[in-house]
């Protein structure tokens, strides 16, 4: 497995990462002892990881997640003695965060005074254009589906926690179903706005 | 907001301090949980900035990291054009009719007063109409009652002629006299009368010849009905066309007259 992350500016997320078979085959025998727990303790530690950095505002997230992987798995096939492997991944998330903060203070300058001006509830011209287009999505998804994403972002605005609760509460289902349910129902819409974007291209 | 919720938007923000930082990246960690948790919360904290719902220490916080992190700029984006098209569409669904519905209602509203008043006005004069030809139907099809129904031994028949001309001037009222009648009741029905006008004058013409004649006839009244009754003797009355004029006996010239035929019996 070979990656390179290229960040605008000339800035890189890692330098050229290589991880071996074994090395990966390790990882994942370090995280569980049934091939589902391992994938499913692997995808858990990469979101983790990638939390972590986009958290700290620093550039391509996941890449960075990569790269602490890539690091903990060859650590692991070296023989290194690890009593925990989520706080030895944490341990190399903050070095790496540590090397990219000091890269991006350098070659980075944001103006952080930029989104000061700017309402934020205010769509650009060309996003009212998106609004269009994401409302034919809307309206392409299921019905229960699109009455889902407005119970759930539409609630009162005095406690949408609570009221995401009710939600969930009415439709007999916890409040993580009903996560991963508007999860879906927007990534349908994702979809479809992209496909309604090459059209527009072509 | 619950103490949780304010520690976890502290921490995102990285409001907190940094041994407090450390000790939540280490449950983030260690914990499956939290992550959700804190994904939640981030969600809540874009809708939050989006709606402008975020206290002004957050807000600053919020927009720092915004300027750092392009992939907190797309969610943000994506977000805001997610709830855009809800709203719009929200606003759609629930007041779709209502304001086409008023302006229809506020354009045709004149037009209905119109026609209601109009349909009022019809109604009323409909209704005078119909209580006329009510009475003019009561009375004729009602069976006139005589004064006398006998006059000793002798038999009387009842004829009445309303005030009220159905069938028109050119088709006098028709009736027959039986051959067992002795008198002829005739009843005149009479509108407009004055007080004064107690006592009438009355004379049956059959062409120009005068077959029966009275004066000082009184005016009798059942309910609001006023007429007066000529009793006649059958004996002078065939079959053929009269004319029957009368006139309040205090002003003779303000006579009246109506036409009837008697048919064979």
């Amino acid at each position: 497995m070979k990656k390179q992350a290229a960040i605008p500016g000339g800035l890189h997320a890692s330098k050229q990462r290589q991880i071996t078979a074994e090395n990966f085959a390790a990882l994942l025998a370090a995280l569980g002892d049934t091939p589902q727990e391992r994938g499913t303790q692997y995808e858990a530690l990469r979101s983790k990881l990638g939390f972590f950095f986009s958290r700290r505002s620093l550039q391509l997230p996941e890449d960075l997640a990569d790269e602490v992987l890539d690091r903990l798995a060859r650590r692991i096939a070296e023989g290194v003695e690890i009593s925990s492997v989520q706080a030895f991944a944490l341990g190399i998330a903050r070095y790496v965060a540590q090397e990219q903060s000091a890269e991006q203070s350098h070659l980075l300058v944001f103006d952080e005074q930029l989104w000061h001006n700017i309402p934020a509830h205010l769509a650009t011209q060309n996003e009212e254009e998106e609004i269009d287009r994401m409302e034919r999505c809307l309206k392409k998804l299921p019905r229960a589906e699109a009455r889902l994403l407005e119970g759930y972002y539409l609630a009162p605005a005095d406690n949408p926690m609570q009221a995401r609760k009710d939600l969930a509460n009415d439709l007999g289902i916890s409040a993580n179903t009903l996560r991963q349910r508007v999860f879906l129902a927007r990534q349908s819409l994702r979809a479809c706005m992209m496909a309604a974007e090459r059209k527009k291209k072509i | 907001m619950t103490t949780v919720r304010r520690e976890l938007r502290e921490y995102l923000l990285g409001q907190l301090p940094a041994d407090a930082a450390n000790a939540f990246d280490a449950r983030l960690f260690a914990e499956d949980d939290l992550l959700h948790e804190l994904e939640d919360e981030q969600d809540a904290l874009i809708e939050d900035f989006i709606k402008e719902r975020l206290i002004e220490s957050e807000a600053a916080s919020f927009r720092a990291q915004l300027a750092r992190s392009p992939a907190l700029q797309e969610r943000v984006r994506s977000l805001r054009i997610l709830l855009g098209a809800l709203e719009r569409q929200s606003t759609r669904v629930s007041r779709p009719a209502a304001p086409r519905f008023s302006r229809f209602l506020v354009l045709i509203s004149p037009v209905l007063t119109i026609m209601l008043c109009f349909v009022i006005f019809l109604y009323f004069k409909e209704s005078r109409r119909n209580i006329r030809l009510n009475a003019q139907l009561l009375a004729l099809s009602r069976r006139p009652q005589p004064v006398a129904p006998t006059i000793g031994q002798n038999v009387v028949s009842v004829a009445f002629l309303s005030a009220h001309n159905l069938r028109g001037s050119s088709v006098p009222p028709e009736f027959t006299i039986p051959a067992t009648a002795s008198f002829l009741e005739l009843q005149i029905e009479l509108i407009g009368t004055t007080p004064e006008e107690d006592t009438w004058d009355a004379e049956v013409r059959r062409g120009t010849e005068v077959v029966w004649k009275s004066s000082h006839i009184p005016m009798r009244r059942i309910g609001q009905e006023q007429f007066l009754a000529l009793f006649i003797d059958a004996g002078d009355i065939r079959p053929d066309a009269y004319v029957v004029q009368y006139a309040p006996t205090s002003n003779p010239g303000a006579f009246q007259s109506r036409s009837f035929r008697v048919r064979e019996p």
